[in-house]
């Protein structure tokens, strides 16, 4: 048993290719790739988007819960856009195994591949991401303290 | 200083103290809902506390448990006797780098509490805290799951926004991450189990009751800045200078603590954009040059709350000739220590500051270490490098100084480089910070984001 603090702590990927202008918010949570994509046309307006982990099932609607006008049975350029972040933020490995791609693993290295095995259309209530996006952006409005953190001993990134 | 090699010897009771955290941390995997053979452990911590101030609450912590009445305060209890052993290692490690490098035993601390009285939705918060650490300790890790985890987001929401309980949100919101990102767990031997503990544990100390800091000093001066530990998660990031202030006829090691909250995209040289409030303190450091302060507070502990207030930067300094006058092999100055407070006393937070010269670094393994002379030799520990830092390995390869910060980890002493120096060059974490400061990248993340922010955010009102 390691007796080191540091042994299997989260070590972030540092990613600089991250575009959040199209996609400002990306995460793997709670078995789900989930986020918000800009619309390409009203600044006004976002997508919230998530690709279900085992099933692959996608969704795709605006905050208002209107469905995506580009949804068929494919995923939307969104859904795309949106993976395709997720691998610049996670790396492709990270992506297949948290969405459990059903398959042989070594063959599975891009956004194509992952779409090519994926679940159906589903439908479901956009808010509970979006509360999640909105809670990322109040993390960039929150002060800064002036006071000693012992505590982030334990993260080094 | 006597033989570096004397590290390498840990003082008695060391090994056998991490040995039984080791053995009582199995409790937390199996889960306290769920204890057989581990219930021995709970059996030892009772005799080896008899005697202390903890007797009683510990033994009946130990029945109630037994007896399957899961009370919270009973879990606080373990806390306490989990953090009690590793300040006890706190203070003998402390004892023994003392004695390696001659100097004084660490001035008793005068923690007089700020009057202050707190909020009373802080306690009902700080509750939720201690009871969600509660479940987690009775599923334990090997059977979590995310709806153990997921509930508790309203409450770290709610910490989060407060600023009095930044170090609560500090930890917690970095420990509810990995936990989510690791549940469930199909290998019960890839649970970093000493780590989640070890969060878990300081998480329950620093909830028992909102913290208040102690009374602080005015001070004024000079500071002159010799390194920098960097850390971070995703949504945290906080830097700590150490460096030389004097004032009041006296020259103390101090600490300078800034934090500030990130996402996760943040993840490059931009996250020093999110520390408006340290322009000076970074540019100074940056250039090695002293900064004047005047009328900032000092905590006993030797932490200086920064404020970028009636500061001046004044002339360079030789930033390692310095640290060697202090930290060296033969200091030739005198110094006032930094402290850990009492409740925080853990190894992880041992940090005594040191100078070499004249080494050679080996690389064997993939295991940097430090060779003096013939025979005496010290580990360089990378893992306390954050991937921001401009320090990378092959700096400290070729390095012909050192100044760092004495650690222990792992059961061992390792050394942390903060600066280094290559030929007449000196390389240390956050050295690039000022000139992002100055001149910010266009379209920056962190402008899209708060831009963003903005926007949907007061849409949202």
């Amino acid at each position: 048993m390691s007796k080191s603090s540091f042994a299997g702590g989260d070590r972030q990927p540092l990613s600089n290719k991250r575009n959040v202008k199209q996609v400002p918010f990306v995460e793997l949570f709670n078995g789900r790739l989930q986020g918000v994509v800009s619309s390409g046309s009203d600044i006004e307006r976002v997508y919230v988007s998530f690709f279900e982990a085992k099933t692959l099932d996608f969704c795709c609607s605006t905050n208002n819960n209107r469905p995506c006008g580009g949804l068929g049975s494919s995923p939307c350029k969104h859904l795309q856009n949106l993976l395709g972040e997720a691998i610049a933020a996670y790396g492709s490995d990270q992506v297949v195994n948290y969405l459990k791609v059903p398959g042989d693993i070594s063959q599975i290295l891009t956004a194509h591949d992952i779409l090519q095995r994926i679940g159906n259309q589903k439908r479901a209530p956009a808010s509970e991401v979006f509360s999640r996006f909105l809670n990322y952006l109040r993390y960039v409005e929150l002060g800064t303290s002036y006071y000693p953190l012992p505590e982030m001993s334990w993260f080094i990134g | 200083m006597s033989s570096i090699n004397a590290l390498h010897q840990l003082p008695p009771g060391i090994t056998s103290a991490l040995d039984l955290i080791n053995d009582f941390d199995q409790c937390f995997l199996a889960g306290f809902a769920n204890l057989e053979q581990q219930q021995q452990t709970l059996t030892i911590l009772q005799q080896i506390f008899q005697g202390t101030p903890l007797q009683k609450s510990l033994s009946d912590a130990c029945t109630a448990i037994q007896a399957n009445e899961f009370l919270e305060r009973h879990f606080a209890v373990l806390a306490v006797v989990r953090a009690g052993l590793h300040g006890s290692i706190f203070d003998t490690l402390q004892q023994q780098a003392n004695d390696l490098l001659a100097r004084n035993e660490s001035p008793q601390m005068i923690m007089g509490d700020r009057s202050e009285s707190v909020p009373q939705h802080l306690s009902v918060w700080l509750e939720s805290v201690r009871h969600w650490l509660m479940e987690i300790a009775l599923v334990g890790y090997a059977r979590l799951e995310s709806t153990t985890l997921v509930p508790f987001l309203a409450t770290l929401e709610q910490i989060q926004g407060e600023p009095l309980l930044i170090r609560q949100s500090a930890i917690l919101t970095g420990f509810f991450n990995e936990l989510m990102s690791r549940v469930p767990i199909s290998d019960t031997n890839a649970i970093p189990l000493y780590r989640w503990v070890d969060l878990w544990t300081q998480s329950m100390i620093i909830s028992l009751k909102p913290i208040i800091l102690p009374q602080p000093q005015t001070v004024s001066g000079t500071l002159e800045i010799l390194g920098m530990d960097l850390r971070h998660h995703a949504n945290l990031v906080s830097f700590t200078v150490y460096g030389l202030f004097n004032g009041n006829a006296e020259t103390r090691l101090v600490r300078v603590t800034q934090s500030a909250y990130r996402v996760d995209a943040i993840a490059n040289e931009q996250i020093w954009l999110l520390f408006p409030e340290a322009t000076s303190l970074l540019e100074a450091y940056a250039k090695n040059q002293t900064l004047h302060v005047s009328d900032l507070e000092l905590l006993p502990t030797g932490d200086l709350i920064w404020r970028e207030v009636g500061i001046t930067i004044g002339k360079k300094y030789d930033l390692l000739n310095l640290a060697g006058e202090f930290f060296g092999e033969n200091p030739t100055r005198k110094f006032v220590p930094t402290l850990i407070a009492p409740g925080d006393r853990h190894p992880i937070q041992l940090a005594e500051p040191i100078f070499l010269a004249n080494y050679q670094i080996v690389d064997i393994g993939d295991q940097l270490s430090l060779k003096l002379g013939e025979v005496d030799n010290l580990a360089i520990t990378t893992d306390r490098i954050s991937p921001l830092s401009e320090l990378d390995t092959q700096a400290i390869t070729n390095s012909s100084q050192i100044f760092g910060l004495l650690r222990f980890d792992g059961g061992s002493w390792v050394l942390q480089p903060l600066t280094v120096r290559v030929k007449s060059k000196l390389i240390f974490t956050g050295q690039d910070a000022a000139k992002i400061r100055k001149s910010p990248p266009k379209n920056s993340v962190v402008e899209t984001l708060q831009e963003r922010a903005s926007r949907l955010l007061r849409q949202k009102s």
